[in-house]
Formats: C-alpha cells, sequence, structure tokens
C-alpha cells in the first residue's frame, strides 16, 4: 500500500497540469449543462459550445490517460522503472486510484453536480449510475488504458485510437446493411453484454500487460475483445427479425385493430406522402392507418414494422427486415396514425403501377395505464413529477410551454396531459374560448437504454399542445395557454403484453391517395 | 550452478519474430559465469547482442531458450525483491525526464530500504550533481552520471551497466569510473563496452561477444596471459606448415617473416611447439597483447574463418 501511494502521489504531482486540464473540462461541462433544459434564455446561447463540451472532455482524459500510464509505460525495454523494485501489482493499483480519484470522481462529482443544478436529486438512481460507470469504463477509459499500456508513445497511441474508431464505425455500417441502414427495436436490449464483455476483457488485457510485460499478449487479448464485441453486435443486429417474430406472437385477440382510413363525408383523410429520403436510392412513405379497439385504461405502442409487397400478375415478391418506427402510442377510440415505412424507388413503381399489395405487419407492445402524478403549473417554477423528473414553464412567445428533464436517460413512458384555456387566460374573440383538454406522451419503454444514459440529465422531448382542427385541413396551437392552476398529469404505463397485428393495402390505395412530397419517378 | 556465481547462464537463447516465420536468432546458447566481486566486461562490437544478454539477465527480455540465474533467482521471474540489490544503469534507458534530480533521488530512495542517506549526498557531491535541473535539462554526461547516483546510494550486490562510457567525454568517464572503482569493493560489477581500453584497466574478468555467440569467457590475467603476438624470423623463405594449429590466428607470411597471434600461448612450451613447426626459425618474438588488439584479432580472425566456410561451400556447390 505504501508504494500504491508512493507511485500515486508521484503522478499527482507531475501530471497536476493534464489534471487540471482535465477539471476544467469538466467545470465548462457542468457549466453549460443548463443549456441542455434550462429556461433561461441566455443559456440558449451555450448550446453549441454544449455539444462540444463531451469532445472535450473526452480529449483531455485521453491526454491524461497516457501520460499517466506511459510515465511507466508497461510496453518497450528501456523504460526506468522496469529494473527499479515496482512490484507489478503495486503499480496497476496505483495507476487505477489515480483513475478513480483524478477521473471517475471527478467526472461523478460533476454529473452530481449537474444533477442538482436540474433540480434532480443525485442520490436514488443507482441502476442508472451502475450502468452509466460501465458504459463509461468499457467503452471510454478501460480501452485508453490499454490503449496507452500497449503502446509506445502519445502518437501512436492516438493514430491506434482513431483507427479503432474508424474499424468500428466501418463494422457498425456493414453489420446494418442488409436493413438498409435502418435499425429495428427490440424490447431486450443486448448492448449491456457488450458492455460487460468490454470491461471483462480489456480490463484483463490491461492486467495481462502490467503482470507480464507481454505486449504483443495483451494487444491480442484486447484486439479479440473488440472483435468479439463487433461480432456479438453484428449477431444481435442480424437476429433482430428472429427476436421481434419470437417476442412478439400472432395473437388471436390484437390488443388492438388496425384498418385503412375510409372516406366519409365528414372525414378527412390525409394522403399517403412520399418523398426523398437521406438514404440514397430510397424514399419515405407515410401511410395513414386507423388504430381502434383497445381497451379502456390501455394503451398500445407501435414499436417495428414489416411490409411485404406482392405483385400476382409478375409474381414480384419483396419482404422488408423489421423497421424501427416513429413511436405511435394508441388509446382508447379511433386515432389515425402515420406509419412511415422506406422503399426503394424500384419497389415504389411497382405498388404504383402494378396490382401489387402490401402487407404491413406492426410489432406492437401492450400497455397498462399505472402510477397518476399530477402537478400545478405556476410561472417560471420547477416541479418535480415522481418517477418522471423535473419539469419547468417557459414563456415562448408569450405562450407557457412546458419542458421537462430526466436523470441518465428518458424517464420511463408517460402520458401527459393537461386542459388549455383561451389565450392569457381569458376570454378571445379570435380563438375559440372553450377549454381543451389535450394530452401528448414523453419517456420511452426502454428507459434505461445504456446508449442514452452518458448524458446525465435528458431533456424530455415532447409537444404538449392543444391542437385543433380548424376545418382547412390545418391543425392550429395558437390561442391555447398554459395557464396558472392548470393541472398536469402524468400517468405512466406499464408493458402487458406484446403481439403482432397486419394490414394488407391494396395498390389503388396508394394510386388514389399519393401526395408527392418533392420525390420524381425516375 | 556454482553457487559462487552471481550470473550464471547455461545455454541462454533468443529470438525475435514468430516462430516459423522469419525468426532471427541473437543469442546463441550463452553459457556463462560472473564470479561474485568480480568486474566482468562483455565485449564486442556493436549488433554483438550484448543488450540483448544484459536484458534478457534483467528480466527485460524473456530468453527463448536455456536459463540464467541471476542473484541466485531465475531470471525470468525477476522481480522487485531482486531488484532492491541490483542496479542497472543503460546507456538508452529511458529516464523520469520530467523530474529533477533531486526529485528522482527522492522517489528511487522509497523502494529501497537499504538506501544509504550519506553515501547519496556523497555521490552527488562527487559527481557534481545539479540537485534542482530537470534531467531532461541535463547533458548526457550528466543524466548517465545521475543514473549511478541513484543506482549507487542503496550499495547494490550487483551492478548491471549496459554501455555505460559511450559518448561521454573523457573527464565524465573518469569520474564514471572512478565512481564504479571506488565501490567495486562491495559490489560484482557486469559491465558491457566496444571500449577496450578503458575496460581493461579495470575489469578483473572478460567475455567477448560476436554475432550472438559468447566466443570466450575467463580471467583478464588468464586471457591476456594466452594471447601473444609472435614474430618468427626465418633463415630462408618463409614457409607455412600445411596443417596449423586453431589456436594461430592471422597467419601471415612475407619473405623470411612470419607473424600470427597465438591464442593459447603458455611460454617455453609454446616455443619448443613453435620450433617444431618451424625448424629453421633463426628467432622467436612473443609479444602481450593488449585487450584491444585481442579483441581485433579475434575478431579478424573469425571472419576470415567465416569467408573460407563460405568459399568452401561455394566450391562444393
Amino acid at each position: 500500500m505504501k508504494q500504491v501511494l508512493h507511485i500515486f502521489r508521484k503522478d499527482t504531482r507531475y501530471l497536476w497540469p493534464e489534471i487540471l486540464v482535465s477539471l476544467i473540462a469538466l467545470y465548462m461541462f457542468v457549466h453549460w449543462s443548463p443549456a441542455r433544459w434550462s429556461i433561461d434564455r441566455t443559456y440558449q446561447r451555450w448550446q453549441s459550445m454544449l455539444q462540444l463540451m463531451p469532445l472535450l472532455v473526452f480529449a483531455t482524459w485521453v491526454l491524461l490517460a497516457a501520460r499517466l500510464v506511459q510515465a511507466e509505460n508497461p510496453d518497450g525495454d528501456r523504460q526506468w522503472w522496469v529494473t527499479h523494485p515496482y512490484e507489478w501489482k503495486s503499480l496497476f493499483a496505483a495507476k487505477s486510484l489515480f483513475s478513480l480519484v483524478w477521473i471517475y470522481l471527478p467526472f461523478i462529482v460533476a454529473q452530481a453536480a449537474v444533477l442538482r443544478e436540474a433540480g434532480l436529486s443525485p442520490f436514488g438512481y443507482a441502476s442508472r449510475w451502475a450502468a452509466m460507470l460501465a458504459v463509461l469504463s468499457g467503452s471510454i477509459i478501460l480501452p485508453l488504458l490499454v490503449t496507452a499500456a500497449t503502446t509506445s508513445n502519445f502518437l501512436r497511441m492516438v493514430l491506434i485510437a482513431c483507427g479503432a474508431v474508424v474499424v468500428y464505425i466501418a463494422a457498425t455500417n456493414l453489420a446494418n446493411m442488409p436493413r438498409h441502414g435502418y435499425d429495428a427495436v427490440v424490447p431486450n436490449d443486448h448492448h449491456m453484454w457488450v458492455i460487460v464483455l468490454l470491461i471483462v476483457g480489456i480490463a484483463s488485457a490491461l492486467v495481462l500487460q502490467y503482470a507480464t510485460r507481454r505486449t504483443w499478449a495483451a494487444r491480442g487479448v484486447a484486439i479479440g475483445t473488440a472483435l468479439l464485441a463487433a461480432c456479438l453486435t453484428a449477431l444481435f443486429t442480424a437476429t433482430r427479425d428472429s427476436e421481434i417474430e419470437r417476442l412478439y406472437a400472432v395473437s388471436s385477440t390484437a390488443p388492438v385493430q388496425v384498418a385503412m382510413p375510409v372516406k366519409t363525408s365528414t372525414t378527412y383523410i390525409p394522403p399517403v406522402r412520399v418523398g426523398p429520403s437521406e438514404r440514397p436510392g430510397m424514399v419515405y412513405v407515410q401511410v395513414p392507418v386507423d388504430f381502434s379497439g383497445v381497451r379502456g385504461g390501455a394503451a398500445v405502442q407501435v414499436d417495428d414494422v414489416k411490409i411485404a409487397i406482392d405483385d400476382p400478375k409478375t409474381g414480384w415478391h419483396w419482404t422488408a427486415p423489421w423497421w424501427m418506427t416513429e413511436r405511435l402510442q394508441i388509446l382508447p377510440g379511433t386515432h389515425r396514425g402515420l406509419v412511415q415505412i422506406m422503399l426503394t424507388k424500384n419497389q415504389l413503381n411497382h405498388i404504383f403501377s402494378s396490382s401489387a399489395t402490401m402487407q404491413m405487419t406492426l410489432a406492437v407492445t401492450e400497455l397498462q395505464a399505472g402510477t397518476d402524478a399530477t402537478v400545478t403549473v405556476a410561472a417560471m417554477q420547477n416541479y418535480a413529477v415522481p418517477g418522471f423528473g423535473v419539469c419547468s414553464v417557459r414563456t415562448m412567445d408569450r405562450f407557457n410551454q412546458l419542458i421537462c428533464r430526466s436523470a441518465m436517460g428518458q424517464p420511463p413512458l408517460t402520458h401527459v396531459s393537461a386542459t388549455w384555456y383561451p389565450k392569457e387566460c381569458s376570454a378571445d374573440p379570435w380563438t375559440p374560448n372553450a377549454p381543451l383538454t389535450a394530452g401528448t406522451w414523453a419517456g420511452s419503454l426502454h428507459a434505461a437504454s445504456t446508449r442514452d444514459s452518458m448524458f446525465i440529465v435528458q431533456p424530455v422531448l415532447f409537444n404538449l399542445n392543444p391542437d385543433w382542427h380548424d376545418g382547412n385541413d390545418m391543425f392550429r396551437t395558437v390561442g391555447y395557454d398554459l395557464c396558472p392552476d392548470t393541472v398536469v398529469h402524468f400517468t405512466q404505463y406499464n408493458v402487458t403484453g406484446r403481439a403482432r397485428v397486419s394490414l394488407t393495402l391494396p395498390s389503388t390505395y396508394f394510386q388514389m391517395n399519393v401526395r408527392n412530397d418533392g420525390w420524381k419517378e425516375q | 550452478m556454482n553457487p559462487d556465481s552471481i550470473i550464471q547462464t547455461e545455454g541462454l537463447s533468443m529470438s525475435f519474430g514468430l516462430p516459423g516465420l522469419r525468426r532471427t536468432e541473437v543469442l546463441h546458447g550463452i553459457d556463462m559465469a560472473v564470479p561474485e566481486g568480480a568486474i566482468y566486461a562483455l565485449v564486442g562490437a556493436n549488433g554483438a547482442g550484448k543488450t540483448t544478454l544484459i536484458k534478457t539477465l534483467m528480466n527485460i527480455l524473456q530468453p527463448s531458450g536455456g536459463n540464467a540465474q541471476v542473484l541466485g533467482s531465475d531470471s525470468r521471474v525477476l522481480a522487485a525483491e531482486r531488484f532492491c540489490e541490483i542496479g542497472y544503469v543503460s546507456e538508452n534507458q529511458e529516464l523520469p525526464d520530467a523530474m529533477t534530480v533531486g526529485a528522482m533521488l527522492d522517489y528511487t530512495r522509497a523502494f529501497y530500504p537499504q538506501w544509504d542517506r550519506a553515501l547519496e549526498r556523497d555521490l552527488v557531491r562527487q559527481f557534481d550533481l545539479p540537485l534542482d535541473r530537470k534531467l531532461k535539462h541535463l547533458s548526457r554526461g550528466m543524466r548517465m552520471k545521475a543514473a549511478f547516483a541513484s543506482s549507487m546510494a542503496y550499495r547494490p550486490k550487483l551492478m548491471v551497466l549496459d554501455e555505460p562510457l559511450a559518448g561521454l567525454d573523457p573527464l565524465v568517464r573518469d569520474e564514471l569510473i572512478e565512481g564504479i572503482l571506488e565501490r567495486a569493493q562491495e559490489t560484482t560489477v557486469f559491465i558491457s563496452s566496444h571500449d577496450m581500453a578503458e575496460i581493461e584497466s579495470f575489469a578483473s574478468h572478460v567475455g567477448f561477444m560476436e554475432d550472438g555467440w559468447l566466443v570466450f569467457s575467463e580471467e583478464m590475467g588468464t586471457l591476456t596471459g594466452r594471447f601473444r603476438e609472435i614474430t618468427i624470423t626465418q633463415s630462408g623463405p618463409a614457409l607455412l606448415p600445411a596443417n596449423m594449429p586453431r589456436e594461430w590466428l592471422l597467419v601471415e607470411a612475407s619473405d623470411s617473416v612470419i607473424r600470427l597471434v597465438h591464442s593459447a600461448y603458455t611460454g617455453d612450451a609454446t616455443e619448443r611447439d613453435l620450433r617444431q613447426h618451424f625448424p629453421t626459425a633463426r628467432n622467436f618474438d612473443a609479444q602481450p597483447m593488449s585487450l584491444r588488439a585481442i579483441f581485433l584479432a579475434m575478431a579478424k580472425s573469425r571472419r576470415q574463418h567465416r569467408r573460407a566456410q563460405g568459399t568452401q561451400k561455394e566450391v562444393g556447390a
């Protein structure tokens, strides 16, 4: 222990400039963090700076890790320390202690400070703290340390780190190629297994390097771990379709019915919109669908969509992989929603120019209303919403808006509803003067997703507006306001089951309703 | 294993590269023993394998065959406990450059329970070390002296010095050699160098390495005693015998004079043996050789031998 502290003190004494730089970067991260959620307009100017902060903090850690490890570099045969009475365990422990004290601890303190600043308690999110620290260790700190310990100098370390990032991006794109770049969502997020593998494998490589100084063996273990993690990620991606089909069973008692909208004299059918996608050679198609049959107290969320196109005349058939949809949540009653899919221009031409039919299958999660919380609005105050986060009222263009944030990831899926009153909380001749109750969805069923948890405070994005139809194909929100003393309800929904529901759409449906959003037939 | 040996190796070999793929053998079955109290000089040209041998002994590199014992421990498991008794200084060692000389001594002191503060002060004074200067701002000579001081202040049982004198000015060399000799009574010194003149002045034992082979390893007195530069003056033209003994190196004949290096000279017995080979010789002259001359004779002789072997192979082919 004496040797551990001796080495630790030496490192702290000689690496104080690097420590200082990393602490300044963290301080800036804390200082500008309120820009993510604050109602203070002055913070809005810092949004762009805030985007750079994680990168800046990461860069200071790269420097700190390199200088820390390479002060007594286990790689190479000219190092001063290797012929002195260092115990490798003490050296390893000293470097670990330094990482804990000067990387992890300031990071945890900074994140706790951000939570406090946001009005959230730093305590009480044990599993999310653990997930965040696991992601930090497995994907940032340990890879940095092992790269530093298996390279002879800082420049090589940076080159290898850059190479690893390029390989990671290439491998991810390669694994996603069969899905045309679109991902699917599965309820069981296996990402944490990859993180656990990275932590165990890379920590083993680090220990091996310190214990034996066999650099190629340690590099082998580290590279092997990274490859295994990449293969696992690719495997999870490749098996998502079968995983979705296993989890979302075809049921005779579907939790929701889906149907093509039927135009009547009083109802309006939005068109099927077709437009250019950001993916080369692909177009997006937004298909309006009517949902009904959700039982009282329940709700349904559409998670993924799969389409199959059949042309009986030509025998042409095409089945897409499962794709993630824009989250659609359906409450009891009849609701119209837009399901967005991606097609190549060739596939779309088949739909328009032939007698093809499209079968659309939706993977839906059945939900049941759970705990309910209410807050009463008063201007410019923070409200703690139990199990959800903290919300504030922001005045934009003379209208009040509700903005919320949650700790380490999105809150659980919640339906937020409120009663809206005419503009400035008084009767106005230009707008309807009757109160209007409206709601929206916030949060996520995959709230603890490890990928979301790196930012300690997540702004909860939702649009709580009393949309009303003015009879001219326009949704309007103007004229309604969240007034003081308005009660806002936050109802959490819990998963009760999963199912698949299907709908067959003939080509005539597309041919009659299409609205071109800039897509040109080639 | 000889219990009196501080360092002993048996068939120690070392190769770089993956097995079967352009593997380069840099140490070939080294058998060597360094007795306690010796000043053992390992000599050889650049690239002979001296540094690799030392790094293998110090567990910086792992041998690929054979074994080495250092202070009674297998070199492959040489660790902190043994390094408390070993002082290692190398010409190409990476020192903690960010530290001042004083800070390096302070930092190093904590690793050695037997550190002698009085000796440390003596060494700092003797080497005229600036305690408040950073190592990275010191000249090469000063850096070596600082490394020496930090490796001597705990009175190690074994000093391992890899080319410590290379590239230093004469004054610094003298200071360092003086420092080594002052502590030679209480420590065994294993020093590698290609500077024969300096080594000869203080080494008690010498080992000669070439192309990864340890050509010889013996006491300095025995070595200089058995090597002689022989000049034989014949009464007629100089004729060389058909089968020359292996102990004769660099044999040259011109007019009536034959010159050779005898590597197993034993005085009168050698002279009698030479008379049998050269019955018409008028005069024999045997001159002692410096270590440098012995080293050059060995190196040239082995080069000639290799050339001859190469020619034979070509002829055979």
